[in-house]
């Protein structure tokens, strides 16, 4: 006989083995179960350790205590919480000779904004604040890896596809604290649209024949020949560049960060469920190793 | 239709016969596969109710019998059943 088997028969009441167990084991000598007997088995164990009076109320009583016990460590446990955005990249507006490719475009921004230094600001951003226990225990190259890896996820629609005009991007932060992990894919889509716009305006002024040095250049000019004239210069204040149209991709965020009510982890069910089950199989497993078990009215032993 | 102790009941009508042979036999004329648990389950149902009994000596492949209260009781269900079928069948035709 397989030993799963065997061990399967244990599951049986005592009184029932006595009773049957002989004729039940050549049964499976003859007939080795598959692996739906063996579930047939299971199944019967389970349905004779019912036929006992004081089963089901310990059953009864162990599953609810299971079932109480996943609804309080589901309580105890760290929560988690996901916020979600989606941004649009958008190269209708450029043309098409000067279209890059949008995937390829995204991947550099994508690692800019989860280099260490992106990443290291955003979470020791004061009014963020990520992970502050974290960071006391580990150092703070394990905490981005781990918020670079497992926390943040950016996905594109169709990923690898080339020469396409607008992309989706959908960005999302798991945290356990729901307005942290709100303000923190907040924070990563800032730091898309800064970058975005940075690339533009260089763009453009490349475009244009002109670099910052050549700006520089041209202000220190101005300068010169203002002493010169004797005008007085202005107050400096920000150049209003790019004064013309900018040309490149666009990046509009489609649906903004939502504030997640309920947590993703832990889902209270699964937690309840599992500590019935747990409490079910430990009634199991009390009523087979009992020691005094109640007597069953099996007609054998009867008559 | 598929009931365990109907079926063991059926198998048991023509003679004695062990778990092993009572399996087999309702494959045969079933096209049914019980299961060791679910064949066993429904012989301690079947011996509680009194409608079989175990035959000869205690062995290790010990043979069942039918009782008078079982035939009693297999005739009840099997006319129960025949009067579905009749009925089911008549309305089929008659859709």
């Amino acid at each position: 006989m397989k030993p799963v088997a065997r061990a399967l028969i244990r599951l049986y009441p005592a009184n029932w083995r006595a009773r049957y167990g002989d004729e039940f084991a050549a049964l499976l000598e003859d007939s080795p179960p598959t692996r739906s007997g063996m579930f047939d088995l299971l199944k019967g164990a389970i349905k004779m350790q019912l036929k006992i009076p004081a089963f089901p109320k310990l059953a009864l009583i162990l599953s609810a205590a299971g079932l109480l016990a996943g609804l309080g460590v589901s309580f105890v446990v760290t929560p988690r919480y996901i916020s979600q955005a989606v941004l649009t990249f958008d190269a209708t507006s450029t043309p098409k000779d000067s279209r890059r490719n949008l995937n390829e475009y995204f991947v550099q921004l994508e690692n800019e904004i989860l280099s260490r230094t992106s990443l290291s600001a955003i979470i020791q951003d004061p009014r963020l604040d990520l992970y502050r226990r974290e960071r006391v225990r580990t150092p703070l190259e394990d905490v981005i890896e781990k918020m670079r890896t497992e926390d943040i996820q950016i996905g594109t629609d169709t990923p690898g596809s080339v020469n396409r005009e607008s992309l989706a991007v959908q960005i999302s932060f798991g945290y356990s604290d729901l307005i942290k992990a709100q303000q923190t894919v907040q924070a990563l889509i800032t730091k898309f649209q800064d970058l975005n716009l940075t690339r533009q305006r260089v763009a453009a002024y490349t475009k244009r024949g002109r670099t910052y040095d050549d700006v520089d250049r041209m202000e220190q000019r101005i300068a010169v020949l203002e002493k010169r004239l004797g005008i007085q210069s202005p107050a400096p204040g920000p150049l209003d560049f790019p004064a013309a149209p900018v040309e490149g991709t666009n990046l509009d965020v489609l649906y903004p960060p939502g504030l997640p009510v309920y947590p993703v982890y832990p889902n209270r069910y699964t937690f309840m469920l599992t500590g019935f089950g747990a409490g079910f199989i430990s009634a199991l497993v009390v009523a087979v190793f009992r020691r005094r078990l109640p007597p069953i009215p099996f007609p054998a032993q009867t008559a | 239709m598929s009931d365990p102790t109907l079926l063991v009941l059926s198998s048991l009508a023509d003679g004695d016969k062990h778990g092993y042979a009572m399996m087999q036999d309702i494959e045969t004329f079933a096209g049914i596969r019980l299961g060791p648990g679910t064949l066993y389950g429904a012989i301690t149902r079947l011996e509680e109710c009194g409608w079989i009994r175990p035959a000869g000596a205690k062995s290790r492949r010990q043979p069942y019998a039918i009782t008078p209260s079982g035939r009693q009781h297999l005739q009840q269900e099997l006319a129960t059943l025949q009067q579905i079928v009749k009925t089911g069948l008549t309305r089929m035709k008659h859709a």
